[in-house]
């Protein structure tokens, strides 16, 4: 596979190759990996209800193309499309992290992960004592 | 810049004509099946009508490549029922973009063949998409932090079509005498 690439591509497109896929890979590893705190869900860019993520709950809202269930559990939020083309909302899973974002595009939601956990998993601290 | 592959300069108006309309009839059908497919992953799809844009660039013009893709877009909607809808915009501005990125890349004096051509418009494609997801439908800043994902994505599937479309080239190269005769 690797010598029918070396073949087909000339040596800019290998180039081109690398610095983008280091491009990527950079964007992709600086993200934020602190565990968050709520889940802020938008439609058409209106924010909609702020979701505790240490409080586990489904929540339903009337997207673009029909109901679209937000589920809260286990410090993470994820969305459940009904209807959706590809559904990428769905298949991005649960998301926890700071900063993290999942979006049903077609749906015109968006759910956001704001804010400092104090409670990640099992292997953080708690809290800090002074 | 010259395309690695020299592309039909001999080809009668009429043949060229034909050429395109046979490009853009398998790029409406290769977007109307993947669409029937399930995806692979969240962030993955193939996107091998693009392939067929490739093929229009190299082998005719950058304006060829333009009228494969709009050709494409226009009649994949209609045929998939997205006419208009905020889909058919992303698409549309997903076509655009790629076009664009094949026409700027195209000309800067390296040698960029398909694969790389390839994936710096998959690249751009999926960005125009993004800006336009943005635009029109999530108004959002949230929703580029989907981006490096998303391209990562595209990364895969633009080498994927490039590769493809480079072994479509080599055929086409030993039909050139016959194409241009």
């Amino acid at each position: 596979m690797l010598a029918f690439l070396k073949s087909a591509a000339t040596p800019a497109d290998l180039s081109a190759m690398l610095l983008t896929l280091t491009g990527i890979l950079a964007l992709i590893l600086g993200g934020t990996y602190a565990p968050g705190a709520n889940a802020a869900i938008y439609l058409d860019n209106t924010l909609q209800a702020v979701l505790p993520l240490n409080q586990p709950v489904t929540r339903e809202f009337k997207g673009r193309l029909g109901p679209v269930a937000i589920d809260v559990k286990n410090g993470a939020a994820r969305i459940r499309e009904y209807d959706s083309p590809r559904l990428i909302g769905t298949k991005t899973g649960w998301i926890k992290n700071s900063g993290q974002v999942a979006a049903c595009v077609p749906c015109g939601l968006l759910i956001k992960i704001q804010g400092q956990g104090l409670h990640s998993g099992k292997n953080d601290f708690d809290a800090v004592a002074r | 810049m010259t395309p690695e592959i020299s592309s039909l300069t001999n080809i009668s108006p009429l043949r060229r004509r034909l050429l395109l309309g046979y490009l853009a009839a398998a790029a409406i059908v290769a977007h109307v099946l993947e669409s029937a497919l399930p995806g692979l992953g969240p962030f993955f799809k193939v996107g091998l009508a693009n392939t067929f844009t490739l093929l229009a660039y190299f082998q005719l013009s950058l304006r060829a490549a333009t009228a494969v893709s709009l050709i494409r877009v226009f009649a994949g909607s209609l045929f998939l029922g997205t006419f208009l809808s905020p889909t058919f915009f992303l698409s549309l501005s997903g076509a655009l973009g790629a076009v664009a990125a094949i026409g700027a890349f195209g000309a800067l004096p390296v040698r960029l063949g398909p694969v790389g051509l390839s994936l710096l418009a998959a690249l751009s494609h999926m960005t125009a998409q993004v800006v336009m997801a943005w635009l029109l439908i999530i108004q959002h800043p949230g929703i580029f932090q989907l981006l490096p994902w998303l391209l990562l994505g595209s990364w895969a599937a633009g080498v994927l079509n490039g590769l493809i479309a480079k072994m479509i080239l080599d055929h086409f190269q030993k039909l050139k005498p016959i194409l241009e005769n």
